[in-house]
């Protein structure tokens, strides 16, 4: 199996290889063959008297753990633990982003500030919030205090899920009890019933997941809102892409993670630090490129490029021209320093909670940022003096990536067309049929697979069947790894009717040419802003997003934030593809609930197939069902 | 006498039969001591992946065929690899001690052969190189691989009773086929 078909990542995959640097690829294949009770999910570790696992064959091996749960109840728990571990993760994100604002409030955050006045009324408004004359810094710290009401027990809907959604979700979700009663309540109810003896009902263990899942879509909801508040709503911008945006002559900081707390202040603080790196003998000064998330949180709100994905993050050390790599959490290889000993990288954790053996600690904190920052970006200049111009191979590959294209700002697209009524365009053009539908292209690349290469199949096929493209996180960053985020990628790729609708749109942009094939909506965290266009459609149409032409896919899954995040986008109604078999297979009857069940109950289901070709039939089969059951 | 044979179709690529076979051989015999030993204990049989297509993973036991004519014999230098009397290929207790030299990791068709570390006779501490592979663990009477796997994909049988077996599997799948071809005709002369 080819590794991948980035040609950056094939490249240094080469270099890895010639200089004895172990990459996860390397790992994946020293896992080989990968234990298949665990690949479909039949083993259970959850009490100490296992592990226990069921043999899938009708053999004599046992059908029962030691407790008497059955194969269905234990791949069922297994499901509802990492979509647990999913909304930890986006919740945890979010109340770091609460916390600052909270901080920010009580004068505690000095480098810190509300960056986009209009989103942040706009959310008192929508939230609840009156704003009586009290000062911006007043209002962060109550809209903080709400955010952070959320996580805890509410006999109330939390206000982020009420205030979001169509009314006809939020009356669904309320009948078949998948309110949580709090984002982390949800989480610890998931660990709760899913430990030994408590709930050993498939059906019922897969709702409690399901109600888990809508937590942390309302966490992400709420992650988007506060970063947008405070570092400022994204708007298009140019960016670069690809490992070659390294360069030879600047001291080269790749900000890596998730969460823009600490990049935007590196981003801020990088400015001034310009003449101490020229006089460290690098030309081109500092030099910031983004890696996985936190990569994609500045680029869309600064430009900055996207230099690889998460996958590949070794592959950034290996170009011998890195100087700092600076993390949050979520994503970050524990092997980072390892791959960085070979070279002069400086790995930089800045996180209480993400240390990594080997790396360099510098604990950031809202108070002292703007120095924490310096101290990260001298390090990074100090490492540029020991770099080895003989190890130094970045890949002469780089792409233009149109980003930043949030959900305030189609909107603002669609006004030029529409100023009364923006909506009404791209819901002309869904009626006409020049737009098939929309699809959401989220989640990870994975290691199982070519790394791009479902991504890319699928979004060129889907684009030819004039389907609207959306796209976030790792996804976003493959097609700008591949120069579809282009205009270019339009006039060759999509279909009539698309290219149509995104050259009127890119015309009314004041662009020269079309909008780019795919929108680049945001990172991972930011599937809510895809959510919310359809919620707006939706609402404007006065139908629920499951009667929507609308789909979503994570072809290349690798995380259990993908998992919950595709949890929540089947509870929202969307037919959702996942290209990576999720271990769900032991379970013929959690397999019918996901696939099948869903569908009946909620609107949205899961589509389970890695075959490319197949994957687009299905979506596009799933698209048309959809218009035919709106009559058009 | 008995043979270990493997249903690949059966196999989860656990290799939980790779961890008991090296507790199996090491001095302590149990999971947590053998843990601790040094050099680390060698498994004996080896679960394979092969990439059957873009994303699908198939998984193989090898285990040793203790062959007859056993190339691995033919090729030892130094006489130590043997056949015992329960028909047994092994380089431990023949007429001379196996020297490393690797000529039998060189002769098996099958690769079961591993030249690796190994503790030093009733010495507690210190190690010695040497050939590593199946012995059928002469102190049980199933070996460990057979018990351990949890599926039963490794079978420790006689050749003639794990051939009926496989037999009594064919048939079932060919009766079924018949059925199926029988309904099929009945269908075509109704239509």
């Amino acid at each position: 199996m080819e590794r991948s078909i980035s040609p950056d990542s094939v490249l240094l995959l080469k270099t890895a290889q010639a200089a004895g640097v172990t990459t996860a690829w390397d790992r994946y294949e020293s896992q080989l063959p990968q234990c298949g009770f665990g690949e479909t999910g039949l083993c259970c570790r959850h009490c100490l008297q296992g592990p226990c696992r069921i043999d899938p064959f009708e053999a004599t091996g046992p059908k029962y753990g030691i407790c008497g749960a059955s194969a269905d109840v234990i791949v069922a728990r297994g499901l509802a633990r990492s979509v647990a571990g999913g909304t930890a993760s986006h919740s945890a994100h979010a109340k770091h982003l609460a916390h600052t604002m909270l901080k920010y409030g009580r004068g505690e955050a000095p480098d810190y500030g509300i960056k986009d006045q209009d989103k942040f009324y706009a959310v008192l408004a929508r939230v609840g919030i009156a704003r009586d004359g009290k000062s911006d810094q007043e209002l962060a710290g109550e809209l903080a205090q709400l955010a952070l009401a959320e996580f805890s027990e509410r006999e109330e809907p939390p206000v982020w899920l009420e205030t979001t959604i169509t009314p006809g979700r939020m009356e669904k979700f309320k009948r078949l009890g998948l309110i949580p009663a709090g984002l982390d309540a949800g989480v610890a109810d998931v660990m709760h019933r899913t430990t030994n003896g408590v709930d050993a009902d498939a059906v019922n263990i897969l709702l409690g997941a399901i109600r888990c899942a809508i937590g942390d879509y309302t966490g992400m909801y709420l992650a988007t809102d506060l970063s947008d508040i405070l570092f400022g709503t994204p708007t298009p911008v140019i960016a670069g892409a690809n490992l070659g945006t390294l360069k030879e002559d600047a001291v080269n900081v790749a900000v890596h993670g998730h969460n823009p707390v600490l990049s935007e202040v590196i981003v801020a603080q990088a400015l001034g630090m310009e003449a101490e790196a020229k006089a460290a003998g690098a030309p081109g000064g500092i030099n910031l490129v983004g890696i996985c998330c936190t990569g994609h949180e500045v680029m869309m709100r600064h430009g900055i490029p996207t230099a690889t994905n998460s996958l590949s993050q070794e592959l950034a050390i290996v170009t011998g021209a890195l100087d700092a790599c600076v993390v949050d959490y979520q994503c970050i290889m524990p092997s980072l320093p390892e791959v960085a000993a070979k070279y002069h990288t400086a790995i930089i954790t800045t996180m209480p909670i993400a240390k990594i053996t080997g790396a360099t600690h510098i604990e950031f904190d809202e108070k002292n940022a703007g120095e924490k920052a310096r101290e990260v970006l001298r390090l990074a200049i100090e490492a540029y003096k020991k770099r080895d111009p003989a190890k130094m191979n970045i890949p002469p590959v780089t792409n233009d990536a149109l980003a930043g294209i949030s959900a305030e700002a189609v909107i603002k697209v669609l006004a030029q067309v529409n100023p009364d009524d923006p909506l009404q365009p791209l819901i002309d053009n869904i009626v006409n049929g020049n737009l098939l539908g929309v699809c959401l292209f989220a989640g990870c690349n994975d290691v199982k697979i070519t790394q791009d290469k479902t991504f890319v199949e699928l979004v060129k096929a889907l684009a030819a069947e004039n389907v609207l493209i959306l796209c976030t996180g790792c996804a976003a960053g493959s097609f700008a790894r591949h120069g579809l985020l282009t205009p270019a990628a339009t006039e060759k790729y999509a279909g009539p009717g698309l290219k149509a609708v995104l050259t009127a749109l890119g015309q009314a942009a004041g662009l020269d040419g079309p909008l780019p094939m795919a929108l680049h909506t945001g990172s991972c965290v930011d599937n809510t802003r895809a959510a919310s266009i359809a919620v707006a459609l939706a609402n404007k149409l006065e139908v629920d997003v499951s009667q929507l032409p609308v789909v979503a896919t994570a072809p290349e899954a690798a995380m259990e934030k993908a998992v919950s995040i595709g949890t929540w986008a089947v509870a929202m109604g969307l037919p959702t593809h996942v290209g990576v078999v999720p271990p769900v297979t032991g379970s013929p009857l959690v397999v019918q609930v996901l696939t099948q069940t869903a569908k009946e109950l909620l609107g949205g289901y899961f589509i389970v197939e890695p075959d490319p070709k197949a994957a687009v039939a299905k979506m596009v089969g799933a698209l048309k069902e959809r218009r035919q059951g709106l009559g058009i | 006498m008995k043979r270990l044979f493997v249903r690949p179709e059966l196999c989860t690529g656990c290799k939980t039969c790779e961890l008991a076979c090296a507790v199996e051989h090491s001095r302590s015999k149990n999971l947590l001591g053998a843990m601790l030993e040094s050099p680390p204990p060698h498994t004996r049989l080896y679960v394979e992946a092969v990439m059957a297509s873009h994303f699908e993973v198939l998984k193989m036991p090898m285990t040793c065929r203790h062959c007859d004519p056993a190339p691995c014999i033919a090729a030892c230098i130094p006489q130590a690899m043997h056949r015992t009397p329960d028909d047994v290929v092994t380089n431990v207790g023949g007429k001379h001690d196996c020297i490393a030299c690797g000529m039998c990791v060189m002769m098996c068709p099958f690769g079961m052969i591993a030249r690796a570390p190994v503790a030093d006779g009733l010495k507690t501490t210190g190690s010695r190189i040497m050939a590593l592979k199946c012995d059928l663990c002469p102190d049980r009477d199933v070996p460990v691989c057979a018990t351990a796997c949890p599926t039963g994909a490794i079978v420790f049988a006689e050749a003639d009773e794990f051939a009926h077996q496989s037999r009594v599997r064919a048939s079932f799948v060919l009766s079924q086929a018949r059925a199926v071809g029988e309904t099929t005709m009945v269908q075509a002369q109704e239509e």
